[in-house]
């Protein structure tokens, strides 16, 4: 605990009364950080068009409570006070979900085997419009990695260009070395780039 | 790409800056010479940066912005003051940084937002019954297969002696020549399976532990015989221990660890071995 020492008081006790099996502490413990844990699901839904109902979601919310507060707190005895506590639960409940479309990506692999290297469809023209703001290069490269990119290759480079996972956390996350998967996200990149729009973007910038 | 040309992923790693040491250099001086090579390296570099740009500026983004460790200190008001106005600069220009200070001060309105209440209330109901687990997988211990066979083994099995099981557990027993096997699947996703051999004598017993049908290393095991103990033994990576030797009498094979609810898991499975009558 000694290196937790910008951390508040009342989180350091919370953690510790958790620790040593004080069970009022894990309600209390949930009433404090659903909303940020809940929040975390909503957006990842929204970031990875996960297409989750709500139910899903109850239980992505479910599975990344337990895991915090299961075993005495056990989780949270890797939590160092590097960062903050919120920081911290955030990326567990973050990782949560991150195994969840890891299933979703391979039962969809598994159903629909064709898609995985189909040639990019460019009927859909993105939008190149040299004045698009940010967001709609966001959301037109959105639309070109949904297009063009197999469900495992679209959530690997969501993963580290937009949610700011190092090769290393995805690689590990998803069973593979950090090698494998360097090729791996080289190949998608390479299927985007081919995609007309993408490219367009950003030979002109 | 020559056959000299680094590999695709290495490419990338130098770009990513990922690449360490010797492999950089190489990687460098390869990329330097080779205009393939050149050209692959600056196609990467304006995509990586197109996709990580393209997120910077997205209003309903979070957390993947390097600043995000100290806007949590912000919001928890912890930072010194030149700190928090660093911080109140950066939240002005960032979005994604603003976002995430919105959950970080978890305003109370809005139920949807907090989770379902449901999903608390069953995560209350494990954790009450990871609290009582020890409890409750005691309680499991009455598992006691009784095997009633001839020491001399294999040659007595078939002649009606097969393994009588006093157990309310989905256990199962059942005879094969030269071996009596055993199953056991218990809560929390571990089961057990096991043979008694029946060889030259002396019965001995293997068993395979399993969690959710894969080795359950985090499971260790030990057997009481009569005379003597065996273990505390962590099972091999297939999740296998023995052979074992019994002995005629009560032997208790125990094991302990820690289950998949996260539950402690101490249970005892008997296994009781009686001489052959005499005269059969
Ligand atoms: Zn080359
Ligand atoms: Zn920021």
């Amino acid at each position: 605990m000694a290196t937790r020492k910008n951390i508040d008081r009342d989180v350091i006790e919370l953690v510790e009364r958790l620790t040593a099996g004080d069970s009022d502490a894990w309600a209390e413990f949930i009433e404090r950080y659903r909303r940020l844990i809940y929040s975390a699901i909503v957006r990842a839904n929204a970031r990875f068009h996960a297409q989750w109902d709500e139910t899903t979601m109850e239980e992505i919310f479910e599975e990344a409570l337990f895991k915090l507060v299961r075993r005495r707190g056990k989780a949270l005895a890797s939590w160092k006070g590097e960062c903050k506590l919120e920081t911290w639960i955030y990326r567990i409940a973050r990782n949560v979900c991150v195994d969840t479309l890891r299933k979703q990506v391979h039962r969809r692999e598994c159903d629909e085997p064709g898609q995985q290297d189909g040639e990019p469809d460019r009927s859909t023209a993105l939008s190149t419009a040299s004045d698009v703001g940010r967001r709609d290069l966001r959301m037109s490269l959105d639309q070109a990695i949904e297009r063009t990119l197999s469900p495992k290759e679209a959530l690997v480079v969501r993963l580290i260009y937009f949610e700011g996972f190092t090769y290393r956390e995805v690689a590990d996350r998803l069973g593979m070395t950090v090698g494998a998967m360097s090729g791996f996200v080289y190949r998608a990149l390479a299927k985007l780039r081919r995609d007309g729009g993408v490219a367009r973007h950003w030979e002109e910038r | 790409m020559r056959s000299t040309c680094p590999s695709e992923g290495e490419l990338l790693r130098l770009v990513e800056g990922t690449l360490g040491g010797s492999d950089r250099e190489r990687v460098e001086s390869h990329v330097a010479t080779c205009e393939d090579c050149g050209a692959r390296v600056r196609a990467l570099e304006r995509l990586t940066e197109a996709l990580r740009g393209a997120v910077r500026g997205a209003p309903e983004e979070a957390a993947s912005c390097r600043e995000s460790e100290r806007v949590s200190g912000y919001a928890d008001g912890t930072l010194a003051a030149g700190e928090a106005s660093q911080v109140e600069a950066h939240l002005a220009r960032c979005p994604s940084c603003s976002a995430l200070l919105a959950d970080l001060w978890r305003s109370p309105d809005g139920a949807a937002e907090r989770g379902p209440d449901r999903a608390v209330d069953r995560v209350l109901g494990r954790l009450e019954r990871e609290g009582r687990s020890a409890v409750v997988r005691i309680a499991e211990r009455t598992l006691t297969v009784v095997t009633d066979f001839a020491r001399s083994g294999a040659a007595a099995l078939g002649a009606g002696l097969l393994p009588v099981s006093e157990t309310p557990l989905a256990a199962a027993a059942r005879a094969e020549p030269g071996e009596i096997r055993l199953s056991w699947v218990g809560s929390g996703g571990i089961a057990l399976e096991g043979r008694v051999r029946l060889r030259e004598g002396a019965p001995t017993l293997i068993a395979r532990v399993t969690a959710d049908g894969k080795p359950a290393r985090a499971i260790s095991v030990a057997l009481r015989t009569p005379g003597s103990t065996r273990g505390p033994e962590s099972p091999d990576p297939e999740g296998r221990i023995g052979p074992w030797p019994l002995e005629i009498g009560r032997n208790t094979v125990v094991l302990s660890g820690i289950d998949l609810d996260g539950g402690r898991l101490e249970l005892e499975l008997e296994l009781v071995t009686h001489d052959r009558p005499d005269g059969e």
